[in-house]
């Protein structure tokens, strides 16, 4: 499965979700599903704008975890 | 132009209450076919020519009082109208009223559905293609099958034949079925590709 890191680097950017939804151009509604990774797929464009707004890789972000 | 929500609501209630009173008029004219008002174009008895007669007067000259649905134009009965002749009458009228109310029936369900603002569904895609081969079949019966049958049925079991002409023409209808059928899979991709994005972020 892959895992998502947004809450990690979002403290370590120190960012709230308020302002890094507005800087991204979505929702606090669909940052927050991807945050609690309840996202089943994401753009490259928000992939690219998350990347941007954190100044990360998005191996920072994802990372994938074999299945039990 | 764009439609807005509340009018396409509005729409969809009015389409659904027409079709709600078209089902209820075909339920009523359900119950005057059972009790054997049904109207025939022509009969020929006896020597004489009677024209507008219904079944519960076989031989009277013109409709009086409710009836419940005229079969076939062309039609021409020649010879007694026996039990046996209103039964096989009754019956095919009963099946072409029956496959009609259940195309009423689902238009309101569908109309229903799209009042509700539940517009891209697959319960509506499913709807619109029963509706198409509900009425792909009630083409064929009342084209096809029922004509034929009918003739064979009073030829064979009664002392009456089925004269007249016999009209084949389902383009007009079969365009309207093919319609609602490309519209129901067109639905129902559409659905599909709606699934697909679901929880893309």
């Amino acid at each position: 499965m892959i895992v998502v890191h947004l809450d990690e680097m979002m403290a370590r950017r120190k960012v709230k979700g308020v302002d890094l939804a507005a800087a991204i151009g979505i929702t606090e509604a669909n940052l927050s599903i991807l945050k609690n990774e309840r996202a089943k797929a994401i753009r490259f464009s928000t992939l690219a704008a998350l990347c941007q707004a954190l100044d990360c890789q998005p191996g920072d972000l994802l990372a994938y975890v074999p299945d039990e | 132009m764009m439609i807005s929500k509340r009018a396409m609501t509005w729409m969809a209630v009015f389409v659904r209450v027409v079709l709600q009173v078209l089902l209820i008029a075909v339920g009523l004219s359900m119950l005057v076919v059972l009790s054997g008002r049904l109207g025939l174009p022509t009969v020929i008895h006896g020597g004489h020519t009677y024209t507008n007669a219904n079944l519960i007067a076989p031989y009277h000259s013109d409709y009086s009082g409710f009836v419940g649905g005229l079969i076939n134009d062309d039609w021409v009965l020649m010879g007694t109208v026996t039990l046996g002749v209103r039964v096989i009458l009754i019956s095919l009228q009963l099946v072409q009223l029956g496959l009609i109310a259940c195309l009423l029936w689902l238009g309101v369900r569908f109309f229903s559905r799209i009042a509700q603002a539940e517009v891209f569904t697959r319960a509506n895609a499913r709807l619109l293609i029963t509706a198409g081969y509900v009425g792909l079949v009630n083409v064929g019966l009342h084209e096809l099958v029922l004509p034929w049958l009918t003739r064979w049925l009073l030829a064979t079991f009664t002392p009456a034949t089925l004269g007249g002409g016999m009209s084949f023409n389902p383009f007009l209808p079969l365009t309207a079925v093919f319609g609602v059928l490309i519209m129901g899979y067109v639905f129902a991709y559409g659905v599909s590709l709606q699934e697909e994005t679901e929880g893309l972020v």
